[in-house]
């Protein structure tokens, strides 16, 4: 761009001189874009509306980088379409005040909208459905007020077109303030200026009959809104079947928003409750779903508690199958909080867990817990078997809890399973099944049950070898004796072997003679050295014991067909047996 | 007594027709090209060049010419111009370069008609 050109539309936008428009005017069809554009800005810039509304009735002819520029200053145009807009309400107020004190006197029934609205001219309803499409082509939010005036009296056709043009503007509003926590002041100021309109608006439906204007109320309104309240808490008001109806029916996030925050007031309104228990929209259901995760939110408990019933919660419900996991797994934590017939949940349940989705599945089969009786035993005894570890986990959890017979023998089955989740469960199930208790026990438990309870820890227990580890190492020899034969017991040594050699170097012989027996399960060429030089022990019977166990050692390896390399002992790290003692 | 009279009417005379001589459309447009020749800082000159300019071409107002890079485009044609201030002029306009028109306009030629 010249500096030249730049200096002459710089002068001319500041000249008072009228025919600087004149020029800026004719300048608009100038063929060169950059002069074009500097005249465009530069009448803009001016205050004058009547620039403005000339601008405004040469728009289409405007190419996009004018438009460009003009949806830079749309503070510009909202005055042109505000003033076109109010002329179209006066117009019509003017008739329709006319019309109702000569043609309807006292008579003219309230439910109905009058017939004998005023017709504006037919430059002014072109102007108005211009202004419409520049309205919703540069959002301007600004005009919505006027907008909703000019609706309120309009003749249909006029009505139609501008209550669309409002609810567009009204969703393109909420999506710039639900974008983010960031919207700015402004934005929120508008919201509430064009609430309070439309509050008037939705309060005078039985007026303009516009579900639109209804519906933009709700995108906007919230759940404290007065005038929302008492048409939805007064069933004999005009709009409170329509609102209800949009509640109902109406995908908008907006709507959605509104409803949803019903739940976190104990005094939602009914007509609004009755909603959440017909509403069986995917869409809906969703959203719903996931806000409420599982277990749903404190705040909505008292709401969901008033819910009696639910038109989704049926088993074999086609909503099921539009679900995702977690939606499902929202939808079993409504069902729990709701006030519906506990048998009827457990129906829904049983469905959930034999068709859902793996999270809907693990969450109803968590829920479960939550539900009595002989069929939620039998359902839980059945998910013991489960495919799915999860939901094996619950079940295992529940078991006990419910006092079902053989509940020990039925979880015992489970300990060979290699889920980390399962073994979890099975700890929390159960907890005499830890090592501490194996080995305060360890004594009492006679000679038969020592191996299967000791194996029953060892898969239970995660802790086991840390805490036979620390056992080995405590400065009473009689807990050192007894954490070397536990881990015999457990079938823990090959784990534990370089634990239990050290122990060959223990003061106390019976630790010593402990440790010997023990390492006849070892299958390292150390540990075999460490037995090798108990052989030298001053104890008898430490000798003896490691030299039986060098034998069964050497037994095992040789009765393998085909030996492990490392095992096969080669000429300096194979375990001599000696026959006498050295 | 009555030369004063007379040359008091005359004076208020004169002073309406010079209140409504400004407030006229020609006036106007001469003034907004004074006032823009002042901003470029044109000689008398260049001042008097673009006066002729806007004479022989018929511009639409005498300011056109300091907004529609055809003028001075056209202005080459023409005899008794001298091609080096024109240049200068146009340096000073609009700059080096000769503006291109946009394609996406059709536009009128004001700056020939």
């Amino acid at each position: 761009m010249s500096g030249g050109l730049e200096a002459t539309f710089q002068y001319l936008t500041r000249a008072d001189n009228p025919a600087a428009v004149e020029l800026l005017e004719a300048a608009l069809d100038c063929p060169y874009g950059p002069v074009r554009e500097l005249a465009l800005s530069a009448l803009l810039a001016k205050p004058n509306r009547a620039i403005h509304r000339r601008l405004f009735d040469r728009l289409e002819q405007l190419d996009s980088a004018g438009k460009a520029i003009l949806a830079k200053r749309p503070d510009r145009l909202v005055g042109v379409v505000t003033e076109i807009f109010l002329q179209v309400h006066r117009q019509t107020a003017h008739a329709d005040g006319n019309a109702s004190s000569k043609k309807q006197p006292s008579g003219y029934p309230p439910g109905k909208p009058s017939d004998a609205k005023g017709t504006p001219d037919k430059k002014l309803q072109q102007d108005f459905h211009r202004a419409c499409e520049v309205v919703r082509e540069f959002t301007l939010y600004e005009a919505a007020p006027s907008l909703i005036q000019a609706v309120e009296g309009a003749p249909e056709g006029l009505a139609e077109v501008g209550a669309s043009t409002l609810l567009e503007l009204t969703k393109a509003l909420y999506t710039e303030l639900a974008a983010g926590p960031h919207a700015t002041k402004d934005l929120k100021t508008l919201r509430s200026r064009l609430t309070e309109t439309l509050q008037a608006a939705a309060g005078a439906y039985v007026r303009h009959q516009r579900r639109e204007i209804l519906e933009a109320f709700l995108i906007l309104a919230k759940p404290q809104d007065v005038v929302l309240r008492r048409i939805l808490h007064d069933r004999r008001d005009s709009a409170h079947e329509p609102i209800v109806r949009l509640l109902s029916e109406s995908t908008e996030g907006g709507v959605i928003r509104l409803l949803l925050s019903f739940l976190e007031d104990p005094q939602a309104p009914q007509a609004a409750l009755e909603v959440f228990a017909r509403r069986c929209d995917a869409r809906f259901v969703q959203i719903w779903a996931h806000q409420a995760g599982y277990p749903p939110p404190d705040a909505w408990k008292e709401a969901l508690g008033r819910l009696r019933r639910i038109a989704w919660a049926q088993p074999g419900h086609p909503l099921w199958g539009e679900l995702d996991g977690p939606a499902q797994a929202g939808c079993v934590g409504i069902l729990l909080a709701s006030k519906m017939d506990r048998c009827r949940v457990l129906e829904v349940l049983e469905f959930v867990l034999e068709h859902g989705q793996p999270e809907g599945r693990r969450t109803a089969a968590a829920a479960l817990a939550q539900l009595a009786g002989p069929k939620a035993d039998m359902l839980v005894v059945r998910l013991l078997q489960d495919k799915d570890p999860y939901v094996q986990a619950e079940a295992i959890r529940q078991v006990r809890r419910r006092n079902i017979p053989d509940a020990l023998s039925l979880l015992v089955q489970l300990a060979d399973s290699s889920e980390p989740i399962v073994r979890q469960a099975l700890q929390e199930a159960l907890p005499e099944f830890t090592c501490k208790n194996f080995l305060r026990t360890f004594d009492q438990l006679p000679e038969e049950l020592l191996q299967t309870a000791g194996y029953l820890v060892r898969k239970i227990d995660f802790d086991a070898p840390a805490t036979l580890t620390a056992e080995m190492q405590s400065l009473s020899p009689l807990r050192r004796r007894r954490a070397v034969e536990a881990a015999s017991a457990m079938g823990a040594v090959p784990e534990l072997e370089a634990q239990i050699a050290l122990l060959l170097q223990d003061e106390d012989h019976r630790v010593r003679i402990a440790a010997a027996r023990a390492l006849a399960d070892s299958r390292s060429q150390p540990t075999w050295q460490a037995l090798r030089d108990a052989l030298f022990d001053r104890s008898l019977v430490v000798r003896d014991e490691a030299e039986k166990s060098l034998r069964k050692i050497t037994a095992s390896l040789s009765g393998q067909t085909e030996p492990a390399p490392s095992a096969v002992p080669s000429d300096d790290a194979a375990p001599p047996v000696y026959s006498q003692e050295p | 007594m009555l030369p004063i009279i007379l040359a008091g009417a005359l004076m208020v005379g004169l002073i309406v027709g010079l209140v409504l001589l400004q407030q006229s459309r020609w006036y106007q447009h001469r003034q907004l090209f004074s006032q823009l020749c002042r901003v470029h800082r044109l000689d008398r000159r260049s001042r008097r060049l673009l006066r002729q300019l806007e004479s022989q071409l018929r511009l639409p107002f005498p300011a056109w010419v300091f907004v529609d890079p055809r003028c001075l485009a056209a202005a080459r044609k023409l005899a008794d111009i001298p091609p080096g201030q024109l240049l200068l002029l146009q340096t000073k306009l609009f700059g080096s370069q000769p503006a291109q028109p946009s394609p996406a306009h059709s536009p009128e030629t004001p700056a020939v008609q």
